[in-house]
């Protein structure tokens, strides 16, 4: 369910400006958009649809992140 | 066993005894590249990998060998060969090892061993005629994927149906150090598939994910 931060229609580009800690999200779901030439053209939405994961948990997990101030990683998702 | 099939009885007990048997443990090898190629073996027990280094250090897996497979067999053909891979046990192996002098003998006057290692030769050609075929083909699609990508970044229009670029494929072949012809038999492959719709002097991206995996490698 879009929440305040996180649209289903923001780009990637969009939601990663929204601050580093969002980043360690998309590696800790294991996809390839950190980096990503595509950035600018994929929604969440889409993320979520080709890498099968489910677009709630994709954005719950985003507003958690962002809410925290730090970028971290628990060893078993690096 | 290829090679020796075709022996006789009294042949393969004139093998046997000029042989020794070596046993080694998951992990360590039976010889290493460049080492002089003076036995030939045949795995009995267990499973090996045959692999290769380059001056880098990079190594690439030739090989796998099962048991009654041989390996090695180039000192048989050239005295003076040097193994051209290392041999390194997957499991704890045991094989037959054979003094590559001594069948290099034999083979003077046993045409069918020849005639074996030939055939055992010829399919080793044949398959890594192959892979090679595979690898290069890879590399040019991967090159022509990244150059779409990298025209999306700088220049992509997001329509409905997905992504547009405006270049011709002969743009893109003189972009990605490919022909016209490899373009355009890459972008009908991809046609077939929904990765990409063309036209004359445009490009169309339909899945763009699925060009990201290909680009990356991300399904290897």
């Amino acid at each position: 369910m879009d929440n305040l931060q996180f649209s289903s229609k923001l780009t990637v580009a969009e939601t990663l400006k929204q601050g580093r800690q969002v980043s360690s999200v998309f590696i800790k779901l294991k996809t390839a958009c950190v980096g990503c030439y595509l950035t600018g053209f994929c929604t969440l939405e889409d993320v979520a649809k080709a890498y099968g994961l489910s677009l709630d948990n994709l954005l719950d997990e985003l507003q958690q992140a962002a809410q925290t101030n730090q970028f971290t990683l628990t060893r078993s998702e690096r | 066993m290829v090679v020796f099939q075709n022996a006789t009885d009294d042949d393969l007990a004139l093998i046997v005894e000029n042989s020794i048997t070596r046993s080694i443990e998951d992990g360590e090898f039976f010889f290493f590249q460049g080492d002089p190629a003076n036995y030939l073996y045949v795995l009995t027990s267990g499973q090996l990998k045959l692999m290769q280094s380059n001056p880098n250090g990079q190594q690439v897996n030739l090989r796998t060998i099962y048991p009654w497979q041989m390996f090695g067999a180039l000192g048989a053909v050239r005295t003076e060969a040097t193994y051209p891979a290392s041999a390194q046990a997957l499991e704890n192996s045991t094989a037959l090892a054979i003094k590559s002098t001594f069948l290099h003998e034999m083979i003077q006057t046993r045409p069918y061993i020849s005639l074996d290692l030939m055939s055992l030769m010829t399919s080793y050609i044949q398959e890594m005629q192959a892979r090679y075929r595979e690898l290069a083909t890879e590399r040019v699609e991967q090159r022509i994927a990244r150059v779409l990508l990298r025209l999306t970044v700088q220049s992509g229009q997001k329509v409905d149906e997905g992504i547009e670029l405006s270049f011709s494929r002969q743009d893109v072949a003189e972009m990605s150090g490919t022909t016209l012809y490899t373009v355009s038999r890459v972008l009908a492959k991809w046609e077939r598939q929904a990765l990409v719709e063309t036209g004359r002097e445009h490009v169309r991206i339909k899945n763009p994910h699925g060009l990201v995996k290909i680009a990356d490698g991300l399904e290897k």
